[in-house]
């Protein structure tokens, strides 16, 4: 006769799927990691070539030098922007109603940043700093108009999360992805500021 | 770790020594210090935001693992031989 005893085996339970972070928040972090690098090279290019500049004496004779205090008007409303966008953040944790206002009060002062700019580049192609007038005209048109064009872009993005805001369908991610990248171009604006126009 | 102190001194003033830099011959001290400065700059700073990256998925990770312990087995009863 053979008996038939039973014996324990242990078989682990699988685990449920964690998800640390939304993949669009995850791309675009990647995404402005990248961008750093980019922005970082830049810099460091005008930081060696200035360093290289005859007589210590930059910009370089004949070179209009660049607006200090109007451009401090518009760092301003650039930062404020960004403080509004943390405003529109907290906001939402409440009702994803009440980040409308900020939104669009961000989005006002980042176009008027870029509007500023614009009008700044103006005045400097009449006072005779062209890219290529010198390597201090070039390196400001190549910065600045780079980092224009991400706030561009970074407004577009703002815009879409306004829209999806609008039409009640705006989730969590779609605004923290828009969040960290105009926090890249709103942080980034600080580095450029002092070290191309000081 | 005698020789990592050597290998690590060695390091920041051979170059130097031995003119192995791109202006270590030539060129005034600001443009020499602006080309260490740089190269540190971005020698370092992809390694400190890819180390910030892993190191906020790995505390947001141990966030969302539970609290009260190992996950509950499943106990399976088999069949065995004589």
């Amino acid at each position: 006769m053979t008996t038939v005893t039973s014996t324990s085996a242990v078989r682990p339970e699988p685990r449920p799927k964690k998800k640390i972070a939304h993949s669009g928040v995850i791309g675009m972090l990647v995404f402005v990691l990248t961008e750093i690098m980019f922005f970082a090279g830049l810099i460091s290019a005008v930081t060696i070539t200035r360093s290289t500049a005859l007589m210590n004496i930059w910009p370089p004779p004949g070179q209009p030098r660049l607006p200090v205090e109007e451009t401090l008007i518009n760092t301003a409303a650039l930062l404020l922007s960004g403080v509004l966008l943390g405003v529109a953040h907290f906001r939402f944790k409440k009702s994803p109603e009440l980040v409308k206002a900020p939104l669009i009060a961000a989005m006002l002062l980042g176009a008027a940043f870029v509007g500023l700019q614009g009008a700044e580049w103006v005045a400097l192609l009449a006072q005779g700093l062209t890219p290529q007038s010198s390597a201090h005209g070039a390196f400001f048109y190549l910065i600045v108009g780079i980092h224009g064009l991400h706030a561009l872009a970074a407004i577009g993005g703002l815009a879409y999360v306004l829209r999806r805001a609008q039409q009640g369908r705006l989730i969590a991610s779609e605004l923290h992805t828009a969040e960290i990248f105009w926090y890249f171009v709103v942080l980034l604006w600080p580095v450029i500021y002092g070290r191309l126009y000081f | 770790m005698r020789w990592t102190w050597v290998i690590t001194v060695s390091l920041f003033f051979a170059p130097a020594l031995a003119l192995g830099c791109a202006v270590c011959g030539t060129g005034p001290e600001r443009s020499r210090a602006a080309y260490i400065s740089m190269t540190a700059l971005l020698s370092l700073l992809p390694l400190t935001m890819l180390g910030a990256l892993v190191w906020l998925f790995v505390r947001r990770l141990r966030r969302l693992e539970p609290k009260e312990g190992p996950p509950p087995r499943e106990v399976v009863s088999e069949p065995s031989g004589p």
